[in-house]
C-alpha cells in the first residue's frame, strides 16, 4: 500500500510545476497576440515595397545587382529561431531544417555563411562546423526596426562586396495558434518580380528606375527581417502556449490520479482501523 | 484646395493613411512638391523633412531613406523604414545617436562601417533639424 505521505508530498510537487507551467501559458499567450499583431501590420508595407518593384522590373529593361542570378556557389543563410527553450519542437524544427538547407548547398559543392538570430540558433551553429559569421541572441522580444535595418545594411554591404552572391532565410511562419511551420526562402539575389499586368511606360523614375530598385532594397531587406523576426516570435510563443497547455493538462491528469492513489489508502487506512477496534472490542465481550 | 489620397506606411505601422492637399519632400534630386493630379512617378527620398499639408496647415515629420510613389490613379504612397511627426521626435535619443555616430566615424574603422556611420549620422542630424523647427 502506497505511503500516503510520499503520496501527498508528490501532488505538492506536481501542483506546483502546473502553477509554473500555467503561467508560463499565460504569459505566452499574451505575447503571441502581440506579436501577432505585429505581424500583421508588416502586410501594407510589403504589398507597396513589392507592387514597386514589380513594376520596375516589368516597365523597364534594367540591371540590378541585386537581381542577377548567379550560380549559387556561396549562401548567407540567416537563420531565426528562439531565446529560450521549452517551447515543444519549435526549436529544434527550425534549426534541423536550416542544417538540411546548409548541408544541401554544402553537398552540392557550394560555400554556407550562417548569420544566426535568437540564442538558440547562435548556440546550435557554434556548437558544430558551421561558419558562423555573426549572431545575435536575445534580440527577438522587443525588436525594432532600427535594429534589423542595422542587419540588413550589413547583409547589404557584404552582398555588394561579393562576400555572398545569395541570401537565404530560414525562420518560422505562424500558421494559426496551433501550427506553426518553419519556412525556407530566398531574399537576394530578388525573385518572383514577374508581375503580370499592363506595362505603364510613362511613369517618371526619378532619378533612374535602377537607383529607385537599388535604394528600396534596404527598406526591402530590413522589413523582410523585421517581419520574419516578428513571425518567428509569435510562432515561438504560440509553441510555447500549446507546449505548457498539454504540461497542464498532464499535471492536473497526475494529480487526479495521485489524489485517487491517496483516497484509496487513506480508506485502506481507516478499514483497517476500524477492523482493529472491532476486532478489539469482540475480544474484550467474549 | 483640392484633396488627394495619402499613405505613409513603415513596416512597423501604417504611419499616416488619409486626404491631404500637398506633399513636400526631398527626393534624391532635391525638393518636389506633389499636389492632386500629379503624373505617374517614383522616386527615391532621402533622410529629409515630410511636409504634409492638411485643412491648410502643414504637419512636418521627420523621414528617413525612403520611396515615393504616385501612382496611375493619384494615390500617393511614401514607404519607409523610419518616420516621426516633428512634434514626438525625442532628441535626447536622437543627440545620442549623433554622438555614438560621431565617434564612430572618428575611429579608423573599416569602410563598411565608416559608411554605416555616416547614414547613422545624416538620420540623427535629420531628426534633430527637424524637431528643431516647430
Amino acid at each position: 500500500m502506497a505511503n500516503m505521505k510520499d503520496v501527498k508530498r508528490r501532488i505538492k510537487s506536481v501542483e506546483s510545476t502546473m502553477q509554473i507551467t500555467k503561467a508560463m501559458q499565460l504569459v505566452a499567450s499574451s505575447k503571441m497576440r502581440k506579436a501577432k499583431d505585429r505581424a500583421e501590420a508588416v502586410h501594407p508595407f510589403f504589398e507597396s515595397v513589392f507592387q514597386v518593384m514589380a513594376d520596375i522590373s516589368r516597365d523597364h529593361e534594367f540591371k540590378s545587382i541585386f537581381t542577377k542570378k548567379k550560380f549559387k556557389n556561396s549562401v548567407l543563410l540567416i537563420v531565426i529561431a528562439g531565446d529560450r527553450g521549452l517551447a515543444g519542437g519549435f526549436n529544434s524544427n527550425v534549426l534541423k531544417m536550416a542544417k538540411a538547407e546548409a548541408d544541401k548547398i554544402i553537398a552540392s559543392g557550394g560555400e554556407v555563411m550562417i548569420m544566426a538570430i535568437g540564442k538558440k540558433a547562435v548556440e546550435f551553429f557554434e556548437k558544430r562546423d558551421y561558419k558562423l559569421i555573426e549572431g545575435f541572441p536575445q534580440i527577438a522580444e522587443g525588436i525594432e526596426l532600427v535594429d534589423t535595418m542595422m542587419i540588413a545594411d550589413k547583409v547589404i554591404n557584404r552582398f555588394r562586396s561579393g562576400d555572398f552572391d545569395a541570401v537565404e532565410l530560414v525562420y518560422t511562419t505562424f500558421v494559426s495558434v496551433m501550427t506553426q511551420e518553419p519556412q525556407h526562402l530566398r531574399i537576394l539575389p530578388v525573385e518572383n518580380l514577374d508581375y503580370l499586368g499592363e506595362k505603364h511606360p510613362m511613369t517618371i523614375y526619378d532619378p533612374s528606375p535602377e537607383e529607385v530598385f537599388d535604394s528600396l532594397i534596404p527598406e526591402y531587406m530590413g522589413g523582410m527581417l523585421y517581419s520574419a523576426i516578428v513571425d518567428s516570435f509569435a510562432s515561438e510563443q504560440a509553441a510555447r502556449r500549446t507546449a505548457m497547455e498539454s504540461a497542464s493538462d498532464n499535471a492536473s491528469e497526475m494529480i487526479d490520479k495521485l489524489s485517487l492513489l491517496y483516497n484509496r489508502a487513506r480508506q485502506a487506512q481507516i478499514t483497517q482501523e476500524i477492523t482493529e477496534i472491532s476486532s478489539a472490542s469482540l475480544n474484550d465481550n467474549s | 484646395m483640392a484633396e488627394f489620397k495619402l499613405k505613409v506606411l513603415t513596416p512597423e505601422k501604417t504611419f499616416f493613411k488619409g486626404e491631404t492637399e500637398q506633399l513636400i519632400a526631398k527626393t534624391t534630386s532635391g525638393c518636389i512638391g506633389i499636389l492632386k493630379g500629379h503624373s505617374p512617378y517614383v522616386a527615391s527620398i532621402v533622410p529629409s523633412e515630410l511636409k504634409i499639408k492638411i485643412d491648410g496647415e502643414f504637419r512636418s515629420a521627420a523621414i528617413s531613406d525612403g520611396v515615393l510613389k504616385v501612382s496611375l490613379d493619384g494615390e500617393v504612397t511614401v514607404l519607409t523604414s523610419a518616420v516621426e511627426w516633428s512634434d514626438e521626435i525625442d532628441v535626447a535619443r536622437a543627440e545620442r545617436s549623433k554622438e555614438r555616430a560621431e565617434k564612430q566615424l572618428k575611429a579608423e574603422s573599416s569602410r563598411t562601417e565608416f559608411d554605416l556611420a555616416e547614414r547613422q549620422l545624416k538620420r540623427a542630424v535629420n531628426r534633430i533639424s527637424v524637431a528643431s523647427k516647430k
